[in-house]
């Protein structure tokens, strides 16, 4: 049986992160790992109440920051498959045996959600756009051609754990991955998934003004 | 010599001052920084007391008037240290973020 850990970054989560980990655990998935990015609430109480292992940083560094945390511990620990998974609630955590069935399979290195190829309930006209932007971004400067390029939702297989390591705090993390995929020629699938557009993790989520930053954050590495 | 060359020689003077006080009492600056600040006030001051220099140097460039040459290398300058700094801030994150993952992780397998 391979050992599947799941990562979830949370910045102050504390209403639904107790909810997004008892789901999980309910599917089978016991390895949960949640990186509490310096919150000011009581996020990582929650979490490890709820069963969770908490690394917690104690400054806030990003979602990108995050999840390299998350994945550094699970090489330590030697995971074979590590799912990401958000934790404002938008995700299903019955898709987690979908998301991770390729890699079981070996049929992929690393597995990316869809929302486009899945469904993304009540999502904003602008998000759409936006995201509509990005894939079309990924495509100029990642040369990779994708349906959903800043999901959440994926899972490294040993691998791309191993060959992965993100180099940007912020959101633009996502496309890093993707340049990262294509740099080591992994292999990739992309799954179906399906994404909730609440009015929390609405609140919650990126703005469209923060793709701006997200750009001018890739394009300054590149110029680097 | 005019009295606007005098009030910014008394202005260079106290910048080279200021850094070779720093740099030989204090040391809050290392030697290639030391010596490259030091230069560079020290030609700001041969210009601003010989402006025919400034205003040969422009014509062999090009550019119509001592000023516009000395304005031009300024700016030029600003937006070189302005990387330098864009550079210095992003190694800094970098090391901030090394340093908090690494104290997430160790708390962790210390548990």
């Amino acid at each position: 049986m391979p050992k599947i850990f799941i990562v979830i970054p949370a910045y102050n989560e504390e209403k639904v992160i107790g909810k997004v980990i008892s789901d999980i655990k309910k599917e089978g998935f016991k390895n949960i790992i949640v990186v509490d990015d310096g919150s000011e609430d009581k996020t990582a109480d929650v979490a490890k109440k709820e069963g969770a292992k908490v690394l917690r940083h104690i400054l806030n560094l990003g979602q990108g920051a995050a999840i390299e945390t998350g994945l550094q511990y699970c090489r330590k620990i030697d995971a074979d498959v590590v799912v990401t998974f958000d934790a404002d609630g938008q995700f299903k955590a019955s898709e987690i045996k979908k998301i991770i069935k390729p890699i079981i399979d070996k049929k992929a290195d690393i597995v990316l959600g869809s929302r486009f190829l899945g469904k993304a309930v009540n999502i904003p006209f602008l998000k759409k756009l936006t995201l509509q932007a990005a894939i079309i971004f990924t495509d100029i400067f990642s040369n990779i051609k994708l349906t959903d390029t800043h999901n959440g939702f994926r899972a490294f297989s040993k691998k791309a754990l191993n060959k992965i390591f993100i180099n940007h705090s912020g959101m633009a993390h996502a496309s890093d991955i993707i340049d990262q995929i294509k740099r080591h020629n992994l292999k990739y699938q992309e799954v179906p998934v399906t994404v909730f557009y609440t009015d929390y993790s609405l609140k919650k989520g990126q703005s469209i003004l923060n793709s701006i930053r997200i750009v001018l954050d890739l394009l300054f590495d590149k110029l680097k | 010599m005019l009295a606007s060359q005098v009030i910014l020689s008394i202005i260079i003077l106290f910048f080279i001052l200021k850094i070779t006080i720093n740099f030989f009492f204090k040391k809050n600056i290392s030697s290639k920084f030391f010596i490259f600040w030091l230069i560079l006030w020290l030609i700001g001051l041969l210009f601003i007391n010989f402006t025919p220099l400034l205003s040969f140097l422009a014509k062999k460039l090009g550019i119509g008037r001592g000023v516009d040459l000395a304005v031009y290398t300024s700016i030029i300058l600003i937006f070189y240290f302005l990387y330098l700094i864009n550079v210095e801030i992003y190694e800094l994150k970098k090391r901030i973020e090394k340093l908090v993952r690494n104290l997430a992780l160790k708390n962790k397998f210390k548990n």
